[in-house]
């Protein structure tokens, strides 16, 4: 037997030992044991230093409120950072790891800095570290602040996948209210799931003994489980019920085995029964941070739980009846125990690196333990967090529920119910939805002296932060008023425990130095997580390749059989060159397209089906562009627009039949270009007259592009006539390839002759090997991009913002004669889209031999470079052997001939506005 | 654009089947598949469908109608309609062969496999088989007992691969404990109460 822990009592088995090592040295614990309990079972005392003044810290409660035991565990290969050890479960073979200290907590070299705390206060980094500049010293101040230290290879394979699930009562908290509630609940037929963030449900029940109907704890705990599943109800034991969301969604967390993060359940649930308990609040007396003192309740839990017996001379300063209970029981297991009661005389704490006694007005009360308990504070934040109200309950000096949704309620110690058959009583009406007797708030406090901060001595209120009373007393000097503002200013309540023990003491100070009442200083923002959780968790399986994701091409084989280097267009892995050089295979692939032929998977492009009666009128609408007098077998090209009149998307649209039209949006803007067409089919139309097919998927398209166009696809398609009269430019054939039916479409992105063939994926897998094999030159997007900027063709969002207009393209004609209403006339008409200093888009020439002009460098003006407009788009041009650009540009149609300066990263360059087609403006290779 | 040709694996080295103790995830074999849309009933007689399938009864196998909304089925197989509008029945049909792959998800773990990509219960019947999973469009129907099928849209096909197959590995996990649907379904028909009645009416001051 340690010097800590008893023969008997606990849910721990002793006939199991597991040793474990804490900053080297070599300790035992059981099965059973969290790693504090198991620390404190072998006597260690100083477990961590505090984050400012790294003075010793030793574990003040018995799970997640703890503030100060906070350890880096290795278990094999396995490096978790900051775990809990209130809460981690022991394992065989952990080495832990302090952190805060240097080089360690026991002698830790900057536990000086404790002597400096005068210029050290809340804030202090405001107003220091004036010179040289704050930059000199944050790279020290960073590297000496933090807890502890993550591994990040051993990361890599640390995964968690979230799971939904669903419940018609979620009971969160096993005590005995949420026990009984569970239960009665089960029994009546509710789908019922309980969920309890420890091990051994129970909550409170074993840090006190005392169960209902005088049974042993351990045997009610079991009979309620056991009751609660036979009526079809569930419990989930190591679940943390994290957050509660909108419409009735909890994120809970699951804690599996040390080598997985907790699993994350995102449960709906009809209603929502917080059992969530009480924590126990730190008295604020000056030293009040010395390792030895300890929350009442976490002596009894310890005791309770783990059999270990906190200490042999124990002090009990408390302003509530609580305590007495849990005296009687560290008696029984051996403890000389006294409670104290300092009336009005000042209290000083004796020790430095442990409590070593009281020293009450004169007199001198040695103890190697001191148990405090200001109070406790019912666990509401998942009940703010679910939109309920706070009430102010003089009686317990806390905070209890008020109004709230009507999904939710609240019952047990956490509804301010510290009396044992009053929380039974009241958790079993409220299970069953009937009316809960009145509620009485007693927690036999004494007058309030142990809340009160002292005014002799650093109280400390946020023991991880190390926040003392006297920093908050300084924040409400220096002007603060709100509770949020006090927060941030001194870090109350934003360590990793955020402020379990901390914030109710915190509030009370402000309220005094305020001279207000504490419900009109009112909390912080209750926000998820309750405790902390690992990213992991929330991550899910949102890593790698499944972090965003990218469509993938049904040709996607074949292109890398070809040497594609893959890259990402608008949310697609489409090849952007075929070979290594990306350069030198970008211009080549851009010369094959002008002077020979190429072919290029165009896949992605829309091709949303718009069909019925109405879908001629309705294009009309939703068009910039006239379309219901497109013939079928036609192509046209047009603007989709927002109401303000900025352009949405451009489209190419083909009229199949009279009443069946495809509209090819932009590959990127595919989803968007549905929702938008739906949204206004939906509004204002007939929705039986118009129906929308996204057909994108079904048809693979292929192009082919370039002189030889012709010539190259009438071998693949015999049967087609496919001569310029027969088929010019902008029209559209359907025909068989490979015993399937294939679009074939006259439409140009390049400027030279080009078809756009669309085809199942079986007939494109079968057209592209043909393709190779009569070594038609594949062309990837890099190479595109430069060919359509060459013939100054625009990308929407690239080469256009979210103000340009079609006018602004040099599309203006609609606007003339095409009859209103449409989607964003509005908008073209109002004088903002009229005004003279629009941007226009427009081409910038360099002198041959130049560096192209970077791609977001500003136009600028005088000598403050007021900027008018930026590059759009740049590239060196293979055919052209020169520079080109595309720009938007403040009145840019009447800046043609001019020079315009370019500024970039502090460079200017000078440009010549000219048209945007650089490359056969004619069009006549387009219509050959 | 960066080259990310690594960072994407090639879909044809990725395994054909999942197969873990207690599920598997098959490819299904590709069928013909028509969208049409338009009056329900008018869809139905035009592919000779008696009725159009929801969720979670179970779906037979051959041709079948699979509701998407009120206004919107997909015919599995059956007789080809001829692509277009249809002007006297008021329908709009699109063949969508080879848009979307289908999947097959069978085993005791299948329903827990489902519920970790979408909120899914098999007590709660939807008129629609259309789903998010994971984000995505997917049309998801029960096929028998302890068994499910899914089509999605070809593109993502390889990224819901491979997050069923990562997901597969995490469920069949030795200590993992995902009994939660086979406990459920001893659950027996639960009361159905909204709200805590003690905050609906409040006693009078």
């Amino acid at each position: 037997m340690s010097s800590h822990r008893l023969d008997t009592g606990g849910l721990i088995d002793r006939s199991q030992r597991l040793t474990f090592r804490f900053d080297g040295r070599k300790y035992h614990g059981h099965p059973g044991d969290t790693l504090a309990s198991a620390l404190l079972a072998n006597g260690v005392r100083i477990v961590g230093r505090s984050f400012k003044y790294h003075r010793p810290r030793g574990v003040w409660g018995a799970w997640s409120d703890d503030p100060n035991a906070i350890v880096d565990v290795r278990l094999g290969s396995r490096q978790i950072a900051n775990c809990q050890a209130t809460t981690m479960a022991l394992e065989d073979g952990m080495r832990l790891g302090s952190v805060g200290g240097w080089p360690g907590v026991r002698l830790d070299l900057l536990a000086g800095l404790d002597l400096l705390h005068r210029v050290l206060p809340a804030g202090f980094y405001y107003k220091t570290f004036f010179w040289p500049n704050w930059q000199f010293w944050e790279p020290m101040i960073r590297r000496m602040a933090g807890l502890g230290r993550v591994d990040p290879d051993r990361a890599k394979d640390y995964r968690a996948f979230p799971i939904h699930d669903q419940a018609g009562l979620l009971v969160v908290g096993g005590g005995v209210a949420g026990l009984t509630a569970a239960r009665v609940a089960a029994q009546a037929g509710e789908d019922v799931l309980l969920v309890d963030d420890q091990a051994h449900p129970g909550g409170g029940i074993f840090a006190t003994s005392q169960a209902p109907g005088g049974t042993d704890p351990q045997t009610w705990v079991a009979e309620q489980i056991e009751a609660i599943r036979a009526a079809g109800g569930r419990v989930m034991a190591t679940t943390t019920a994290l957050g509660v969301h909108d419409h009735g969604l909890v994120s809970l967390a699951r804690l599996r085995d040390f080598a997985r993060p907790p699993q994350l359940i995102a449960l709906r649930a009809r209603r929502i029964l917080l059992a969530t308990g009480a924590i126990e609040r730190p008295l604020t007396l000056a030293n009040n941070d010395r390792p030895g003192i300890m929350a009442t309740s976490a002596a009894g839990a310890y005791l309770g739980r783990h059999g270990v017996l906190v200490g042999r001379d124990i002090a009990i300063l408390s302003n509530n009846s609580h305590a007495e209970t849990v005296a009687q029981r560290l008696r029984d297991a051996g403890a000389q125990v006294g409670v104290l009661d300092p009336g009005d005389e000042p209290v000083r704490i004796l020790g430095r690196r442990r409590v070593r006694g009281l020293r009450i007005g004169n007199r001198r009360i040695p103890c190697d333990t001191l148990l405090t308990s200001g109070g406790f504070t019912p666990t509401l934040h998942l009940w703010r967090q679910g939109g309920g109200k706070l009430t102010w309950a003089e009686e317990i000096n806390a905070f209890v529920p008020g109004d709230g949704p009507r999904r939710m309620a609240v019952t047990g110690a956490a509804a301010g119910i510290f009396d044992r058959d009053q929380a039974i009583a009241h958790a079993m009406a409220t299970a069953l939805g009937s009316r809960p007797p009145p509620v009485v708030h007693d927690l036999g406090l004494k007058p309030d002296r142990a809340i009160a901060p002292t005014d002799a001595g650093r109280a400390w209120v946020d023991f991880q932060g190390d926040v003392t009373t006297g920093d908050i007393r300084m924040a409400a000097g220096e002007g603060y008023r709100s509770v949020e503002h006090v927060k941030r200013y001194t870090t109350l309540g934003m360590a990793t425990d955020q402020g379990k023990t901390s914030n109710m003491a915190g509030l009370d100070t402000l309220a005094r130095a305020a001279d207000r009442p504490i419900p009109e200083i009112g909390t912080t923002t209750f926000r998820p997580p309750y405790v902390p959780v690992a990213l992991a968790s929330l991550a899910g399986p949102a890593r790698g390749a499944l972090l965003h994701p990218l469509k993938r091409l049904p040709l996607e084989p074949l292109h890398r059989n070809a040497g594609a280097a893959l890259c990402e267009y608008g949310g697609w892995l489409r090849p952007g060159w075929y070979g290594t050089d990306r350069a030198g295979a970008t211009r080549d692939e851009a010369l094959a397209v002008r002077r020979d032929v190429g072919i290029l998977d165009a896949s992605p492009l829309g091709k949303v089906e718009v069909m019925g009666p109405g879908a001629a009128q309705f294009l009309d609408f939703v068009f910039y562009n006239r379309i219901s007098t497109l013939a079928p077998g036609r192509l046209r090209y047009g603007f989709l627009l927002r109401e303000d009149g900025s352009i949405f998307d451009d489209a190419v649209v083909a009229r199949l039949a009279p009443e069946r039209f495809v509209v090819s949006c932009s590959s990127a803007h595919v989803g968007a270009v549905v929702a938008l067409l739906e949204t206004w089919r939906q509004d204002n139309h007939d929705p039986d007259a118009i129906f929308i097919h996204d057909t994108t998927d079904r048809w693979q398209t292929l192009t082919i592009t370039g002189p030889r166009a012709r010539a190259c696809l009438a071998g693949l398609l015999p049967n087609t006539d496919l001569a310029a009269g027969a088929l010019p430019h902008m029209a559209l054939t359907t025909a068989q390839f490979d015993g399937a039916p294939v679009r074939v479409a006259r439409v140009s992105f390049t400027g030279e002759l080009s078809y756009e063939l669309s085809l199942p994926p079986a007939s494109a897998r079968a057209l592209w090997r043909i393709a190779m094999a009569k070594g038609l030159r594949p062309v990837g997007m890099e190479a595109l991009s430069i060919l359509r900027l060459e013939k100054g063709y625009v990308l929407v969002g690239r080469d256009t913002d979210s103000q340009t207009t079609p006018p602004d393209l040099g599309f203006a004609g609609p606007l003339k004669t095409k009859p209103r209403p449409y989607l964003g006339d509005r908008g073209l008409l109002s004088p903002a889209a009229k005004a003279s200093e629009r941007r226009h888009l427009v081409g910038l020439s360099v002198p041959r031999g130049s560096p192209p002009l970077p791609v977001g460098a500003h136009l600028v003006k005088g000598r403050k470079h007021r900027s008018l407009g930026f590059v759009t788009s740049s590239g060196h041009s293979p055919a052209l052997d020169r520079p080109i650009a595309l720009a938007l540009l403040e009145d840019g149609q009447a800046k043609m001939g001019k020079k315009v300066t370019i500024w970039h990263m502090g460079k200017r360059r000078r440009a010549v506005v000219c048209p945007a087609c650089a490359y056969d403006p004619e069009g006549e290779r387009i219509n050959a | 654009m960066h080259d990310v040709t690594g960072r994407w694996p090639d879909p044809r080295q990725m395994r054909d089947r999942i197969l873990r103790d207690g599920l598997s995830v098959l490819p299904l074999p590709a069928r013909p598949m028509t969208l049409i849309s338009g009056p329900m009933p008018a869809a139905l007689a035009a592919c000779g469908q008696a009725r159009a399938w929801g969720w979670p009864e179970p779906v037979p196998d051959g041709p079948v109608a699979l509701a998407l909304r009120r206004d919107r089925i997909l015919m599995l197989g059956g007789p080809r309609l001829a692509e277009g509008w249809d002007a006297e029945r008021g329908l709009a049909v699109s063949v969508m062969d080879g848009a979307w792959s289908g999947l097959m998800l069978g085993g005791r773990h299948a329903f827990d496999l489902l519920r970790m990509g979408t909120e899914i219960r098999l007590d709660r019947p939807s008129a629609s088989v259309a789903r998010l999973f994971l984000g995505i469009e997917v049309v998801l129907w029960h096929s028998a007992e302890e068994e499910f099928r899914m089509i999605v849209p070809t593109p993502r096909a390889a990224y819901i691969w491979q997050a069923l197959d990562e997901f597969a590995q995490d469920l069949t996990a030795p200590h993992a404990e995902f009994a939660i649907s086979e406990q459920r379904k001893q659950v027996r028909p639960s009361v159905r109460r909204a709200g805590f009645r003690a905050r609906d009416k409040a006693p009078p001051e």
